[in-house]
């Protein structure tokens, strides 16, 4: 990938964000000058940690990824594949740090559950998911079916479980696919499909992310099974990182990144020793691409917790306490339409995508779907937000729709779909419209834990059903012009 | 349908360009009155080797297959060389490439004859497109080594390869050979030491493991302000 190429799409993806707060600090949330050269601080340092990013998945993580998945399937071993998909699943998660900022919330609903219990049991899911993936691909099983399946558990578990968890475990699907693990996971996918010969080849490729995304939502969901009744519920704020100091945000990235990125490097260096033995040239580079991941990472998150994270609390406390707070749902839209485009997993799947269906499916189509998709979920959001509706009244009608719409869909368009909803919910997500909708719903006098459960799976749901809607059109667009064509070279 | 198929002779346009003007690139043959085109995508390798041993200057390609029937070969090089492209910076390349047999449709009753076999032999071409293709993760060094020699850039496909005696089934699945195909284009001067210096590699040495073979480039038309 050209640095240049990818700096310049990577500003162009994240300047609107700046604008549009630009605009806000001009006219009804006035953050003052000192605060938006913070923001565009943090924006210039998420534009080049996101093109660093970028360049080292391209060069590091997904061949990696490809490598092992290829190579898992060459042994044609189908235990050892289940068992080394489910390693390599839960490694990745308990490393993740998401995973353990979600678990610490949960901590706060229900007192009695412990902290590490809840990572290894999310672990677990996503590595049992992780060999279904694996199993799936092997045995080409239905990836509709596998779905349909799987989310008539999910509900009803929810039915079952106890309430304080029903919002944790959805966001917990969108929430543990983080920036690292998303590549990677969806690289192996792609690599067990480069070297088997499917009738549909394109499809097998994708739909890893979207199981893997199942775990932690039954994880939870049977960690409240077994929760005991009477518990204090103590409401505490997500966020704790509102440090301003420069160097404790510095170290707390790498921190953070560092943890991420550690599994990759250990798994990296036993499967070189045991399965890959990848050659020297391409190793180097591989590595190379590791690093780069690494700083573009770390610059990435310099600039969301430092900058975007404040700054979109900030604003969204501002348009909170308005006499209208109905503004919010517009401005919502506005920033859902926009932030996915910043999101770093995002710009990995739209690439992947156009590189396995070789440049048919084009990356912008997708981005555009994306982003009217999240548009929606965020302006939802914030309609809960003002009018403390129910999620529910959301998300079972849309995982409802989402499902039937498998039934309707081109197979590649769903597994591609199914992907996004873990993919669109990162750390842009987690962090500036997180933190936008705590601000806000603190600011109109709403509950701030379960608003902000809810948005972030809202972002993780909305895009199932736009992105199966975009395949729909694409094939109908497709027979009516295969149609076309045949009629005209088939004149009367 | 009543069509027949014939066989012509023409010219094979392979252009290699940055990814997203292959549209743009098959847009502006079609105008020129081609049928239409086929595009791949592939990676193009760093230029340099500085920016090699960065891990940089990695880039995506566009790769455009046109085929040209003898009539549609000056309209079509007339379009490229005053289309829109010519004005970007290093768009990309276009090289086109004698192919003796064209099966093609024609309505039958047209005027169009067959025939076949070149219609002239060249004689000392100036460029030579040199083609790898060889099992996965080998390309990278193919590269290094005809970077070396001499060799300005090439451009990685992944493919997948057919031979039959390497297919193994794994639960009803065809598992096939993962492959990499280089193309490389090189003033036919140096021709002869980047094949040399490629030879050498291991992928060529052990058995089974990649072929390589050249193909005579009739006219190199650089795309773009270079």
């Amino acid at each position: 990938m050209n640095l240049f190429t990818t700096l310049k799409e990577t500003s162009l993806s994240v300047l609107p964000v700046v604008v549009i707060v630009l605009v806000l600090n001009l006219t009804i949330a006035p953050i003052g000058w000192i605060g938006f050269a913070i923001f565009a601080a943090g924006a210039v340092s998420i534009i080049i940690g996101l093109s660093l990013f970028l360049l080292g998945t391209e060069i590091g993580i997904v061949p990696i990824g490809q490598s092992i998945g290829s190579a898992l399937t060459k042994r044609r071993n189908l235990p050892l594949m289940i068992i080394i998909g489910f390693f390599v699943g839960f490694l990745i998660t308990v490393a993740e740090p998401d995973v353990h900022v979600l678990a610490g919330q949960v901590a706060t609903v229900d007192a009695e559950i412990s902290k590490i219990l809840l990572v290894l049991s999310i672990g677990i899911g996503v590595g049992l998911f992780v060999s279904l993936g694996f199993v799936r691909s092997v045995l080409n099983l239905s990836y509709r079916w596998i779905l349909t399946i799987f989310y008539i558990i999910v509900f009803a578990l929810a039915f079952l479980t106890d309430r304080r968890y029903l919002g944790v475990a959805f966001d917990a699907g969108g929430a543990t696919t983080g920036p690292m693990t998303v590549p990677f996971i969806m690289a192996l996918g792609v690599g067990v499909a480069a070297v088997s010969k499917h009738k549909d080849n394109e499809e097998a490729s994708f739909g890893m992310v979207g199981l893997a995304s199942i775990g932690p939502i039954l994880a939870v969901l049977m960690m409240g099974l077994f929760s005991s009744e009477e518990s204090t519920t103590v409401v505490v704020s997500t966020q704790a990182v509102q440090d301003q100091n420069f160097l404790h945000l510095f170290i707390d990235s790498v921190k953070e990144v560092a943890l991420a990125l550690g599994p990759l490097v250990a798994m990296l260096a036993v499967f070189q020793f045991t399965l890959l033995k990848i050659k020297l040239r391409a190793l180097t580079k591989s590595i190379k691409g590791l690093m780069y991941a690494f700083i573009g990472l770390v610059f990435f998150f310099i600039g969301v917790h430092g900058a975007f994270l404040p700054i979109g609390s900030q604003i969204g406390s501002m348009i909170g306490s308005f006499e209208h707070p109905m503004i919010l749902v517009p401005l919502g839209i506005l920033f859902g339409g926009v932030v996915v485009l910043a999101e770093p997993a995002v710009w990995v799947l739209t690439e992947q995508v156009e590189q396995v269906s070789g440049g048919h499916i084009k990356r912008r189509i997708i981005l555009a779907a994306l982003s009217i998709g999240v548009a929606f979920a965020i302006g939802i959001a914030m309609l809960r937000v003002v009018t403390a509706m129910s999620i529910w009244w959301f998300l079972i009608p849309g995982y409802l729709v989402a499902i039937t719409l498998t039934f309707f869909s081109p197979p590649l368009f769903t597994a591609i779909a199914f992907d996004s909803g873990g993919v669109a919910s990162g750390p842009m997500s987690s962090t500036f419209i997180l933190s936008f909708t705590l601000g806000a719903s603190a600011a109109v006098g709403g509950n701030p834990i379960q608003d902000a459960f809810g948005v972030i799976a809202m972002i993780a749901m909305i895009p199932l059903i736009a992105l199966q809607i975009l395949g729909i059109l694409v094939k109908k667009k497709e027979e009516r012009t295969a149609k076309k064509n045949k009629a005209r070279s088939n004149p009367k | 349908m009543n069509v027949e198929m014939v066989y012509t002779c023409g010219k094979l346009l392979l252009s290699i360009v940055n990814h997203g003007l292959g549209e743009r690139l098959v847009s502006i043959t079609k105008q020129a009155g081609a049928r239409g085109g086929t595009i791949l995508m592939g990676k193009g390798t760093a230029t340099n080797s500085t920016m090699a041993l960065l891990g940089l200057g990695d880039s995506v390609k566009d790769i455009v297959f046109t085929l040209l029937t003898d009539d549609l070969i000056d309209p079509i090089l007339q379009g490229i060389h005053t289309c829109s492209l010519q004005q970007k910076r290093k768009a990309g390349i276009s090289v086109l490439i004698d192919v003796p047999h064209i099966l093609k449709h024609i309505l039958p009753n047209s005027t169009q004859t067959q025939h076949t076999g070149r219609n002239q032999t060249m004689k000392n071409p100036e460029h030579i497109l040199i083609v790898c293709i060889m099992n996965k993760g080998y390309a990278e060094e193919a590269m290094a080594a005809a970077r070396k020699a001499g060799a300005p850039g090439g451009t990685i496909l992944t493919a997948r390869g057919t031979g039959k005696e390497e297919d193994v089934k794994f639960f009803g699945i065809d598992l096939v050979p993962e492959k990499e195909m280089l193309l490389i284009l090189a003033k036919s001067d140096q021709s002869e030491t980047i094949l040399q210096a490629i030879k050498e590699e291991r992928c060529f040495i052990e058995p089974g493991a990649g072929i390589a073979f050249c193909i005579d480039v009739e006219q190199f038309i650089p795309l773009g302000r270079q």
